[in-house]
Formats: C-alpha cells, sequence, structure tokens
C-alpha cells in the first residue's frame, strides 16, 4: 500500500506543476505581445513609502471590516431568527436594502450624507463601516443556511437537557459549522478586500488610491495595475490557506 | 411509574391522537402499534417535546404542562430512532458535555460518570471515536449511556432500533434488557414484538390515533380484539 502512495504523490505533483505552467505560459505570451519598450517597473517603485501606506492601509480596513462583518453579520442573523417581530423586520429591511445597494454607492452616501449627518467625518473609520454593512447581509445568510445544514434533532436534544443560548452555540453549534463556513467566509473576505479599493472615492489611502496617485504621476498605467493585482493577491492567498487550515482543522 | 391520560388529543393538519384515556402503573410500558398510528407522537407528548392541543398527562409525580417542563424532562432520559450524537464530539464528550455544562459537574466527577456508563454499554473500545466512525448499534448504545447520564427517573426510548439492521438491533435490545438492573421506569415505543414481550410489563396497542388494546404483556399472545391480532400477524413471521 505504502510504496504505491509515493509514485501517486510524484504524479500529483507534476499535475500541479503542469497547471502552474498553463498559467505561467499564458502570462509570458501576454507579456511578449503587449508589453511595450518603455514598460518599467521600476517607476513605479519609486513612490514605495506611498505604496506602504496603501498596502498597510488596505490590511487594517479589511481586518476591521472583517472583524466586525463577521459580529456584524451574526447579530444580523440572531436578530433575523428573533421571535420579536420589532428585530426580526430591522434586520429583514437592512438585509433586503443591503444586497441590492452597490458598495460604491453605499461608501459615497455613508461619508457625505450620513457621516454628516453625525458630523463625523473620519473616512477610514466611514469606509469600516460601510464594508461592515455591505458584507453583514451575506455573512448573515452564509450562518443561516450552515446552521440550517444541522439536523433539527440536535435542538430536541438541547433543549431536553437546558443548554443555555450560549451554550448552544459555543459548544455544539459552532464548532460544527466552522467548517462548513469556511468557503463562503473566504468569499466575503475576499468581497471586502477588493471592495476596499471603492474607498478612494473618498480619498482613503488605501492601496487602490495610492496607486492611482503614483499612475497619475509616473503615467505608469500597466505597471499601477499589475503591482495592484498582486498587492491583492498577497492578501488574499495567505487567507485562503488559512480558511482551508481551519477547515481541516475542524473536520468530523 | 403511574402514567395517566385522559382525553389527550394531537392534530398536525390531521388528528393524529384521538382522546386517549389510560391509567397504569408498571415499572416497563410498551407502546406498540402499525407506522403512522401516532405511538411516537404520543412518545414525543411524554418527553414534553410537543403538547397536546387537548387533555392531561400525568406521568408519576409530573403534570406535564409548559410551565414545569424543564423540571421535568431533567428527570427523563430519552433515546432517539436515529442515535442524535453530536457528531462533531467523541461519545465520551457527548456524555460529559452535559453534566459539565448543564448538571454543574466538574470535569473529573463527569468523567467518572461517563465511564461508568461506557462500561456498562460496553463502549469501552470507542469511547473516544465520533460516532460516524463507529457501527449504528455502538452509537445507538453511546446514546443510551448518554440519556442515562442524569440519572433519570424515567427513560423513554422511541423505536430505538428502527434505524438499524438485525444484528445491531439485537446488540442494542441486549443492552436495553441489561438495563433493567438499573431499576428505572422505561416507557418505549418499537415494533420488535420479541423484545417487547421478554423486557415489557405492561403492553399498549395504538392503532389510527386510538388506543385499541392494552393490558399486560399477555396481550400479545392471546389479543382481543381483531385490530391487535391483524397487527401482530403482519409484525411477526413465524
Amino acid at each position: 500500500m505504502n510504496d504505491r502512495k509515493g509514485p501517486r504523490r510524484l504524479l500529483k505533483t507534476a499535475q500541479f506543476i503542469a497547471a502552474i505552467a498553463v498559467y505561467v505560459g499564458f502570462i509570458a505570451f501576454v507579456v511578449i505581445r503587449a508589453s511595450s519598450s518603455n514598460f518599467n517597473l521600476a517607476l513605479i517603485f519609486e513612490y514605495g513609502g506611498l505604496l506602504r501606506e496603501g498596502i498597510v492601509n488596505t490590511l487594517i480596513i479589511s481586518a476591521y471590516s472583517l472583524l466586525f462583518g463577521l459580529v456584524f453579520g451574526f447579530i444580523l442573523y440572531v436578530a433575523r431568527e428573533s421571535r420579536i417581530y420589532f428585530f426580526k423586520s430591522l434586520a429583514n429591511i437592512f438585509i433586503e436594502v443591503m444586497m441590492g445597494t452597490p458598495l460604491l454607492v453605499l461608501v459615497f452616501i455613508s461619508s457625505f450624507f450620513i457621516g454628516k449627518a453625525f458630523e463625523f467625518d473620519d473616512d477610514y473609520i466611514i469606509g469600516v463601516v460601510a464594508i461592515t454593512a455591505y458584507i453583514g447581509p451575506y455573512i448573515a445568510n452564509m450562518f443561516k443556511s450552515a446552521i440550517g445544514a444541522i439536523d433539527r434533532q440536535q435542538f430536541v436534544v438541547m433543549d431536553l437537557y437546558g443548554f443555555t443560548r450560549y451554550q448552544r452555540y459555543r459548544y455544539i453549534i459552532m464548532p460544527q459549522i466552522i467548517r462548513l463556513l469556511m468557503p463562503p467566509l473566504m468569499n466575503n473576505f475576499s468581497y471586502a478586500i477588493k471592495g476596499s479599493a471603492l474607498l478612494y472615492v473618498t480619498a482613503v489611502t488605501e492601496i487602490f488610491y495610492a496607486i492611482k496617485l503614483v499612475q497619475s504621476k509616473t503615467f505608469a498605467f500597466t505597471e499601477g495595475y499589475l503591482v495592484l493585482w498582486i498587492a491583492y493577491l498577497m492578501i488574499t492567498l495567505p487567507l485562503t490557506l488559512l480558511t482551508k487550515l481551519i477547515e481541516r482543522r475542524y473536520e468530523l | 411509574m403511574r402514567l395517566q391520560l385522559s382525553g389527550v388529543v394531537k392534530d398536525y393538519d390531521h388528528r393524529v391522537l384521538d382522546h386517549l384515556n389510560i391509567d397504569v402503573d408498571h415499572k416497563s410500558v410498551a407502546i406498540i402499534g402499525p407506522s403512522g398510528c401516532g405511538k411516537s407522537t404520543l412518545l414525543r407528548l411524554l418527553a414534553g417535546i410537543e403538547f397536546p392541543q387537548r387533555g392531561e398527562i400525568r406521568v408519576g409525580q409530573w403534570d406535564i404542562t409548559r410551565e414545569n417542563i424543564k423540571a421535568y424532562q431533567r428527570t427523563i432520559g430519552l433515546v432517539f430512532q436515529k442515535h442524535n450524537l453530536f457528531p462533531h464530539l467523541t461519545i465520551r464528550r457527548n456524555i460529559t458535555l452535559i453534566l459539565e455544562k448543564t448538571r454543574g459537574m466538574d470535569k473529573k466527577q463527569a468523567e467518572k460518570r461517563a465511564d461508568e456508563l461506557i462500561a456498562l454499554l460496553h463502549l469501552e473500545g470507542e469511547k473516544d471515536k465520533k460516532p460516524d466512525k463507529v457501527s449504528g448499534g455502538q452509537a445507538q448504545r453511546g446514546s443510551i449511556a448518554r440519556a442515562l447520564c442524569t440519572d433519570p427517573e424515567l427513560l423513554l426510548l422511541d423505536e430505538p432500533t428502527a434505524s438499524l439492521d438485525p444484528i445491531l438491533t439485537h446488540e442494542v435490545l441486549m443492552a436495553i434488557k441489561d438495563l433493567r438492573a438499573l431499576g428505572k421506569d422505561f416507557i418505549f415505543v418499537t415494533h420488535e414484538i420479541a423484545f417487547v414481550k421478554s423486557f415489557a410489563e405492561y403492553v399498549i396497542f395504538i392503532d389510527n390515533g386510538v388506543i385499541v388494546e392494552h393490558g399486560d404483556v399477555d396481550i400479545l399472545t392471546s389479543p382481543k380484539t381483531e385490530g391487535l391480532a391483524a397487527f401482530l400477524r403482519n409484525v411477526t413471521y413465524d
């Protein structure tokens, strides 16, 4: 049995490398055919300080949005499942409206209307709030479908033994759904991270805004977008790996 | 344990239980009847998972009402058709979690109690496995161990072998028989007539939502109603 595993793993690795080669080939083709003689990445990196600030801000904004989005989405889920119709309605209306709201519009309105009304003008915080509000409904739905996958009879057992609401979530529901939550959570995370680019409309110096600045100074548009692309990949790929690890950790 | 039903009615979109009346006092009561007759519904009412639209239920000293249901449920154990163990926990942890979180035991006490029950149900080799890593019979015995962990006075079993093949059924029924020594009261729903004969003191036969016949276990050998006689012909092959 064991001596058959070696070749099989080797074959798998070879296929993985072949898949990588397909993409590398595609990129090489595009680069050779489309790049002009004035392609110069160095231009972009002259503004290293600005880029760093952009990346750090994108990271911070994304991290807070994800964290708050997770909490807020859970609150929305609980409110929607509430027996009190007022809370149910609050959550339902919010979810329905938000599902049809473009993030760009949300960011703009949050800053120029809602922020103004509350005399609050920190566009970083407003940005985090907007993204949190935006992904909350999707995360609420994610909780709903994951918790819906738990056998109803388990809830009967929890009732029978008198588990408190906290104990149900902490010891029985959450450990079972963490694995199920990971793939949709990663989807929402990547929306939030890429969505943070839209904060450029309120002049938040996240990576997209930073790149736009650099581009306007250097006219290196292609180079700028390439760097932007790689910057986002540098954030999302490790997150994907992390969610995969968590998924495996909570396998039944 | 005394079991009293008076005028118990349960409707879903149709009538499931139609004015049940009975007053019996036995340690081990079997509820039998064809599929869909309402026997599992009756057991859910006895467990307080659902409530009747009309009528009163009294089990032992308990009037089963919404007001005292929590207190009553602390005195019973329930075994389902499927094992219903929490799938992410080992068999042992399924037991200790309940004892620690809902009965205020410390970890040591809970583990000691769990290990006693695991030994009682011969699950020593499986206690650290999750439910889907053991056989259906072992999982069901694990759920019986869990039902016993709070030291209930009454154990309710709802077709505990319905999802098992004949060999595993035998294994689980043998395990239940061994529990007689614990001196607890049992009310159970089952199709296993041979098991009823050897384990029950009293039998209630339900058909179409009404109690057609009830009496000592002898009614299975000499039924008085045609309904029970016909049912017994259908479920026994020998």
